[in-house]
Formats: structure tokens, C-alpha cells, sequence
């Protein structure tokens, strides 16, 4: 044994840049997490990069505007007394057209779908990266004044029945727009009533919640009530706990959660969202390119692509080795649309799926495959189950169904399997966060299992 | 925030300099990638939240990898509470195997035998230097020096020394 062997035997044990990028950034998120003890603290700052531009921009545009179209009776106003937040926000006739102000960062939005921008892109352009997870009629808008300073605030939600908040603009006295909050993968907002924002945290090992339900001001915000769960307690310790340090049963931690009731919010659609259908439309049509597909699916066969080429292509890692008998395709309507959706799958017991491609507005579109990390398989009715192992000790199981539109997956169950967790309480966890036992859990991932497909072999295409 | 003591300049400066050592003192804990890069975040919150003044970067980096076991081995206790006997799970965890002989047997020493192994063939520490960073005497460590020379020498034969 040689101080270079062992060099050499750990060569490999490296993140990628990006790897480190991503742990880099969930360490400095947390300095973000609130602390209702501390009372006021800062949101999150403004996003530097293409963002930064436009908000010099707007900063200019936004102060000419108000002299235009508000006269010196807005520039008085911020002399008088800031009122307190209301539940229903007044609205003056200049309030209710406040979009101009923010016409600028719903571009933005409007720009990164009609790109199909990546996550980092749109968090270069300052705003939510989660926005990529969905289409651009599933995000909508709102104005409202939040902080009873007299000057909405543009909130970017999802416009389903959650309406998870992506984004919070407000404008600051000297014009300039900033941001106040977004949300990331484990740091989610939700509009309650009052104004008020309840923010659900996880922490990086994903055994602690915060619930912390918090005011506006400007661009900082105010913790109201945080409720803690922390699965790491000890096993005779309740696993919630309030700001005050009252420990909580879970029933008492979710009455206090549930006390904020949700805020509905009327949410507009994008403006121009049929410019970016239009422009979408021009790609071709997805028959055209599903063939593309099956010969690059054809192409990694005979040409034996290993996981690095599979991955170049946009193909599943885990077609790797397989050949053209092992691997088989099959057109059907996942969701009912009345077009087609192409499925690649190992034709095997397991039959797990590779890719699946949709159409999007007319253009062929990937909208999941599998990796060593999760794994989908299909079920009755069009529905997708998926297997995703996060660790050594938690797996996570989920029911998806493919949107109307074509391009995402929506999640309709999900269960969660923790042996991390406290050994006194089961280790399935469900959709909502409540426990379920061994047997029903099982019976859930059990749901709408079928038999074995009918595939189209690649081997059949190659005679 | 006021506990946080560090500023993101500073974090990020250390984070830089000493990510790729974390990662592979969790790594030869964890055995997967999932696992490694949460215990790598866990040590640079702890950083954050708790870490003390540092004389120079060597007593930096030592209280990284001190810092980084301790947590791992924390992890590792807890999972084994459970009774989850953690190395049977890496296949199902998705570990992206290294396919490295070398490694693979490494990574089945025992914990403390790994870390010795670790720290004085990859990171150049002296036998008196590992004992000082993990609390123990200068014979310990060079016993679980030895003792994982030889079981490397029984698992891949030739002359581990």
C-alpha cells in the first residue's frame, strides 16, 4: 500500500463543479431560513445576473412612470403613515393598474418558457427556478398589496389549488423592483389569510420541518408563528415544537398550521402566452420527431452507447448494455388527450420505462426517464409510478399523471419510506406528511399495478 | 442572522478550499453519493453555525475532517439503531459504483480503520498528527493502521504496507 495507490483508488471521489454548486447553494440557503425568535429579518436578495439589467432599467422606467401616469400625488404618498396590513387589500384606480411596474419580470417569465429555460438560466434571470417545473398557462399572477404600504406587490403563483407562490416582486420607493421571496425545491411559500405567507422548510437530510407563517414588509419579512418537526428528536419527545419552545403533538401542531387558512388568490395567465404557443408550433409536428427519437434509440443499440453517450443524447442511462431485443417501445395516451405519448421500456419483468416523450404544443418533448436514482414504471389509467432512492435509508414512492398540456407530470400520491426515522413510529410517511402503517402504505404503492405490456422491440425495427 | 457567525464570503471561500477533502472524508463513511453530499452540507452548516476562529487553513481543514466524521459517524449510529444493516443497502441506494478494487476495499474497513487509512496515505497526516485530531494515542492509530494493512493485504493481495 502506497500513499498513491490510495491517491489513486479515490480519484473518482470528487463532486462535479456542478455538484459542488448545488451543496454550495443549499448551505447558503440557509441563512435565508427564518427565525420568528430574532423578530424582523431580511428576505432574500435581489438576483444578480440578467436581472440586475433589467431592474437598472426598471429603476429608470418605473420613476419616469409613476411622474407620468401618478403625478406628484404618488410621490407624496410616501410621507403619509404606513397603514397596517389588511386581509382586503383597498385598491386606489393607479393601484389596480400597477402591472406596468412589472411588466418587465413577467417578460422575464414569459421569456423563459417560450426557451424552455433550464433552472440555472431562470435563476440568472432572477426568477423562480421551480418555474420550470411547469408549463406557462399553469403560472399566473396576481397584484396585491401585501404590506399596506399602498403599492402591490406582483406575486407569480401556480395556478392550481395549492397556488404555490414562486415569486414576490414589490416595487421600492425609489421605483426599482425587487424581489422579496421565491421559492425553491425545499423552501415553499403559500399565501394565507391576511396577507400573510406560510413558508414550509426542509432541512438537507430532510428529517426537520419549518412551518413558519410570516409578514411582509418591503422586502423583508416578519416571522408570526413558526411551528418545528424534527424526526431526530428523541422517541419520547414529540416531534413538534412552537417558537416558544412548547412541544406539540402532531394533531396540535397541524391546528395551529391549519389556523392560517388559505388565501385563494385570482390568478391571471401570462400575458402572450398565445405568442409563445405560436412560436412553439413552428417546430414541427411531434410524429415527425418521435421517429427521430426511435432512430437515436436505434442509433444507441447498434452502435452500443454507454451511459455517458446515452446521457449526450438525451437518452436513460439505464439503456446502458441493453441491446435492441432488451428494449422495446409503445405509443399510448397517458393523459387522455387523444394524442399519443411514445414510452421506451426494458422489456422485461419489470418492464421499467426509459424515456417517455409527449407533445408540447406541437413540438416532441422528453418528460421523464429514468436514471440509477428513480425509476418509473406504469400503471393503470396512465399512471406513473415512480421509485426514487434519496439515500441509503429513504425511498420515495410517487403516483404522477401526465398534464393535459402535454409536458409535466403532476403528482397524485406520494409515500415515503424513512428508516431513518424514529424506530417507535412507522417509516412510512404519506402525501401530506401524516404517518400511515406498514400495511396500508404497502397496499398504496400496490394501487393500479398491471400486466405485462405489449412492446415493440428494437430488434423487430433492425430485421 | 445573528448566529451565524461566518460571513457567505467566508463560507464560501472555505467551502472552496476544503469541499473536495469533506466529500471524501463522508464519502468513506457513506458509500454514496446521496448520503455524502448531505453529511458534506451538514459539516459546512455546522461551519456556519458553530465553527470556531481558525488559526490556519491546516487547523481549518483539520476541524473540517474532524467535524465531517463525527457527523457521518452520528448518521451511521442513528441508521444502526434502526437496525438497517447500512452496507447491504449501497445497490439499492443507487450508488454510482467506482469500480475501483483499491476503494471498494477501503470502504469495508472498519470506520476508524478507514479513516486512519484515509488520513495518513491520501492526506499525508503523520501517526502523531491522526491522533491528535481524533482524540486517541499515537499507538491506537498506528494499530488501526496495521490492522487495516492487513485486511487490505488478505482482501487484494500483493503487499500492502
Amino acid at each position: 500500500m502506497t500513499r498513491q495507490t490510495v491517491r489513486n483508488a479515490y480519484r473518482g471521489v470528487c463532486p462535479t463543479e456542478e455538484e459542488k454548486e448545488k451543496m454550495l447553494h443549499s448551505v447558503l440557503e440557509f441563512r435565508n431560513l427564518p427565525e420568528v425568535e430574532t423578530g424582523e429579518y431580511r428576505g432574500k436578495p435581489m438576483k444578480t445576473g440578467a436581472f440586475s439589467t433589467v431592474a437598472a432599467v426598471l429603476a429608470a422606467a418605473a420613476m419616469l412612470a409613476v411622474v407620468v401616469w401618478f403625478g406628484k400625488d404618488y410621490l407624496l404618498r410616501g410621507a403619509e403613515p404606513v397603514d397596517p396590513p389588511t386581509v382586503e387589500a383597498t385598491e386606489s384606480p393607479e393601484q389596480q393598474d400597477g402591472f406596468h411596474s412589472y411588466d418587465e419580470v413577467l417578460d422575464l417569465y414569459i421569456t423563459a418558457k417560450r426557451d424552455n429555460s433550464s433552472m440555472t438560466e431562470c435563476s440568472e434571470m432572477g426568477i423562480c427556478s421551480m418555474s420550470v417545473d411547469y408549463a406557462a398557462d399553469q403560472i399566473g399572477y396576481t397584484l396585491l398589496d401585501l404590506d399596506g404600504d399602498r403599492k402591490k406587490e406582483l406575486i407569480v403563483a401556480v395556478d392550481d389549488e395549492e397556488q404555490l407562490i414562486l415569486d414576490i416582486f414589490t416595487t421600492q420607493e425609489n421605483g426599482t423592483v425587487a424581489n422579496v421571496l421565491n421559492s425553491i425545491s425545499r423552501d415553499l411559500h403559500y399565501l394565507r389569510e391576511g396577507n400573510l405567507v406560510l413558508q414550509i422548510v426542509e432541512d438537507t437530510a430532510r428529517v426537520k420541518y419549518n412551518y413558519t407563517v410570516e409578514r411582509i414588509h418591503g422586502t423583508s419579512r416578519t416571522g408570526v408563528e413558526q411551528i418545528i418537526y424534527s424526526s431526530r428528536n428523541d422517541p419520547d419527545t414529540p416531534w413538534y415544537r412552537q417558537s416558544d419552545g412548547t412541544y406539540l403533538a402532531e394533531a396540535e401542531a397541524m391546528a395551529v398550521v391549519d389556523s392560517y387558512p388559505p388565501q385563494p388568490m385570482e390568478l391571471k395567465k401570462l400575458p402572450g402566452l398565445e405568442s409563445v404557443i405560436e412560436s412553439m408550433k413552428r417546430y414541427g409536428t411531434a410524429s415527425e420527431q418521435y421517429l427521430e427519437a426511435i432512430d437515436k434509440y436505434l442509433q444507441a443499440v447498434t452502435k452500443k452507447w454507454d451511459a455517458a453517450a446515452l446521457d449526450l443524447n438525451g437518452l436513460s442511462t439505464l439503456g446502458a448494455g441493453l441491446d435492441a431485443s432488451q428494449i422495446g417501445y409503445r405509443f399510448q395516451d397517458l393523459d387522455g388527450d387523444g394524442t399519443q405519448e411514445l414510452i421506451f421500456m426494458i422489456d422485461d419483468e419489470s418492464q421499467t420505462i426509459l424515456d417517455v416523450y409527449s407533445q408540447f404544443w406541437g413540438m416532441r418533448s422528453r418528460i421523464l426517464s429514468s436514471s440509477d436514482k428513480i425509476q418509473y414504471y406504469l400503471r393503470e389509467a396512465g399512471t406513473i409510478f415512480s421509485v426514487q432512492w434519496e439515500s441509503q435509508t429513504v425511498i420515495e414512492y410517487g403516483f404522477w399523471k401526465l398534464n393535459t398540456n402535454g409536458w409535466d407530470l403532476v403528482q397524485q400520491d406520494r409515500v415515503r419510506y424513512d428508516a431513518d426515522e424514529n424506530p417507535y413510529n412507522p417509516w412510512f410517511v404519506g402525501f401530506d406528511l401524516r404517518q400511515s402503517t406498514d400495511t396500508e402504505a404497502l397496499e398504496r404503492l400496490d394501487t393500479g399495478t398491471i400486466e405485462h405490456l405489449e412492446l415493440i422491440r428494437l430488434s423487430d425495427l433492425l430485421k | 442572522m445573528g448566529s451565524l457567525l461566518r460571513t457567505n464570503k467566508e463560507i464560501m471561500e472555505i467551502y472552496h478550499r476544503q469541499v473536495d477533502t469533506v466529500y471524501r472524508i463522508c464519502f468513506t463513511f457513506m458509500k454514496n453519493k446521496a448520503d455524502t453530499e448531505d453529511m458534506v452540507q451538514d459539516t459546512f452548516l455546522r461551519l456556519m453555525k458553530s465553527g470556531p476562529e481558525f488559526q490556519s487553513e491546516k487547523h481549518e481543514k483539520a476541524w473540517l475532517i474532524v467535524t465531517a466524521a463525527n457527523l457521518c459517524k452520528d448518521s451511521l449510529r442513528r441508521a444502526w439503531r434502526k437496525n438497517e444493516r447500512l452496507d447491504d443497502l449501497p445497490e439499492m441506494a443507487g450508488e454510482e459504483n467506482l469500480h475501483n478494487p483499491v476503494l471498494d476495499a477501503i470502504l469495508m474497513l472498519p470506520r476508524d480503520q478507514k479513516l486512519a487509512v484515509y488520513l495518513y496515505y491520501y492526506e499525508g497526516y503523520s501517526s502523531a498528527e491522526i491522533a491528535k485530531l481524533l482524540g486517541c494515542r499515537q499507538g491506537t492509530v498506528r494499530s488501526r493502521l496495521s490492522r487495516a494493512r492487513d485486511a487490505l493485504r488478505k482482501d487484494l493481495g500483493g503487499d500492502a504496507k
